[in-house]
């Protein structure tokens, strides 16, 4: 029973380092990869007995302390693109209220869990395949290119439909060039999915900076940061005022060590390259997609669960 | 017939008819503590069962909570393969804890029948609960019981209380674990005797579960004034991040 913390919210009471540690682990993942560490912190909340409703809730507002502490850390080396980060901001606010409808309409129709289900694996799975593949390649040396023939190479129909779009702007610190409507597209692209798989969307807008955006990695990080501190600040304050599922206890000591474990993430992600950061999130991605569809294969242990949750 | 054989056939009886007259008359059971309040650094409680009881062969005690109805998902085969939530099941009255200490296996103790009549096991229990409850939940019954022990709200064990007979008032007769995640409010302490087969209820007790002031008072903020709540929790969690960052500092330099 010793050193135990009661939170009133969740109505459980957690072993105090359990849940330090837990914060610690995620905050380090969160300074390293720029993501919120939302889609792994909450499954393992509800394994540890937190109410689904309350771990997604609580979550949120422990991934802002994380993300502040990181995003501080990245803006004094200079690595968020303070601009990008608002555009894809405002696309995410506008996607993930289309999301939450959309979301609305499928439980209506009572499929939304499969529906969700199958987005989480395919997504998890697409993603984290491309960016192993990918980083693999760059890590190994990628091949010398071919000689080129004497006309350039066709560019893809995403760059020509991307290089085609008004209202171009100048993103500085990305050291890129685009139509601000890109990063308002793909952010609300992105707030859609996040709001349908009901987690802060960080490694999905990760993979979409590099691929599609294609920021520079070290940038891809902070901005992310930068961006998922808005979004999970707005989701603390609208599930404590409609839904009373924050339990800020439970907040606080997973936040005590996410702080603390962002910061080490984001040193540690300054010391390795590129190509090696990738390829430590996508096998972190793959690893909660194989246990997702382990879970989804695999004869239950208990056929009965409280509602709520993602 | 012998004196002695007629005394040996009359004296269970006699002791039963004791032991009912004397759970009729109030006899009470002692809950130590009888109140116990949640602080921040609640992990659960055990708690001590006392009570009088002269003559009985085995003890059983029930301790249940508040009672109310419970609307669960429940998982199925979705395409054949893919195992995910397919529909709702409810129970009614599923008590907030159900915990069961006996002397000897209930199994031994008592016939089914005899169990069932004083609401003793989970067979007992099924009856209440699944009462007007449509076949599936009837079918999932033992997954119902599975999730709230995996809770550790719900135990049937066969340890804890001594084989009597006890015969100071004050003696500690038993005890249990009241889990963490047992909800506030009244819950009720049942000591059933048991003398060849036959039950009567011996004596019944109360056991309070609230919130310490400190405790209270985030609970009431979070349920009363939750913008407020909303805004201090994000307030806080900045604060917190930029002070971590501020004194990890940090020098710039990216890689």
């Amino acid at each position: 029973m010793g050193f135990h913390i009661y939170l009133p919210i969740a109505g459980n009471s957690i072993n105090l380092f359990l849940l330090l540690g837990l914060g610690g682990a995620v905050g380090f993942l969160s300074g390293l990869f720029g993501v919120g560490g939302g889609f792994l912190l909450t499954p393992l909340l509800i394994m540890i007995g937190i109410p689904p409703t309350v771990a997604a809730a609580s979550d949120s507002n422990q991934i802002v302390a994380a993300s502040t502490s990181g995003t501080y850390a990245h803006a004094r080396s200079g690595t968020v693109d303070f601009a990008m980060g608002l555009l894809l901001l405002i696309g995410g606010i506008v996607g993930g209220t289309l999301g939450v409808r959309l979301i609305k309409l499928l439980r209506a129709t009572g499929s939304a869990d499969f529906v969700i289900t199958i987005f989480y694996v395919v997504m998890l799975g697409s993603i984290g395949s491309y960016m192993f593949y990918d980083s693999i390649r760059g890590l190994r040396g990628r091949p010398e290119p071919e000689p080129r023939p004497p006309t350039a190479p066709r560019p893809s129909i995403y760059s020509r439909l991307v290089s085609g779009l008004p209202f171009k702007m100048e993103f500085k610190r990305s050291r890129i060039s685009l139509s601000a409507i890109t990063p308002l597209f793909l952010g609300a692209l992105v707030g859609v999915l996040a709001a349908i798989m009901g987690v802060g969307g960080g490694f999905i807008m990760v993979p979409v900076m590099v691929y599609l955006l294609r920021m520079p990695m070290h940038v891809v990080v902070g901005t992310s940061l930068f961006q998922i501190l808005f979004t999970c600040l707005n989701v603390t304050v609208m599930q404590s005022w409609m839904n009373h599922t924050v339990d800020f206890l439970l907040a606080l000591m997973l936040l005590i060590g996410s702080v603390i474990g962002a910061q080490i993430g984001a040193r540690v992600s300054k010391r390795l390259k590129a190509d090696q950061l990738k390829v430590l999130m996508s096998v972190i991605v793959l690893v909660v997609m194989v246990k997702m569809l382990y879970g989804l294969l695999a004869h239950p242990e208990i056929l009965l669960s409280y509602k709520g949750g993602h | 017939m012998d004196r002695r054989a007629i005394a040996a056939v009359v004296a269970p009886f006699l002791c039963l008819a004791a032991l009912n007259a004397h759970a009729q008359g109030g006899a009470g059971v002692g809950v130590d503590p009888a109140l116990v309040k949640i602080g921040f650094f609640y992990g659960g409680r055990k708690v001590t069962v006392r009570a009088d009881m002269p003559f009985f062969d085995d003890a059983v005690i029930l301790v249940t909570g508040q009672r109310k109805d419970l609307t669960l998902q429940k998982k199925g085969k979705r395409a054949g393969v893919l195992w995910m939530n397919v529909g709702e099941v409810e129970y009614k009255d599923v008590p907030a804890i159900f915990i069961i200490r006996s002397s000897r296996p209930l199994d031994k103790i008592a016939s089914p029948e005899e169990l069932k009549r004083l609401g003793l096991g989970y067979d007992a229990l099924e009856d209440q609960v699944t009462t007007g409850a449509d076949q599936h939940a009837r079918d999932l019954y033992p997954e119902l019981i599975k999730l709230k022990e995996k809770e550790k709200l719900f135990s049937v064990r066969d340890d804890g209380v001594p084989v009597g007979p006890i015969v100071s008032p004050r003696l500690d007769l038993a005890y249990f674990f009241l889990p963490p995640k047992a909800p506030r409010g009244e819950y009720q302490v049942k000591v059933f005797a048991f003398n060849d087969g036959k039950g009567v209820l011996a004596g019944e007790g109360e056991l309070t579960l609230q919130f310490s002031s400190g405790v209270q008072f985030i609970y009431d903020m979070a349920k009363n004034r939750g913008l407020l709540y909303g805004v201090l929790a994000a307030a806080i969690a900045i604060v917190a991040g930029l002070a971590t960052g501020f004194i990890f500092g940090g020098k710039g330099e990216t890689h």
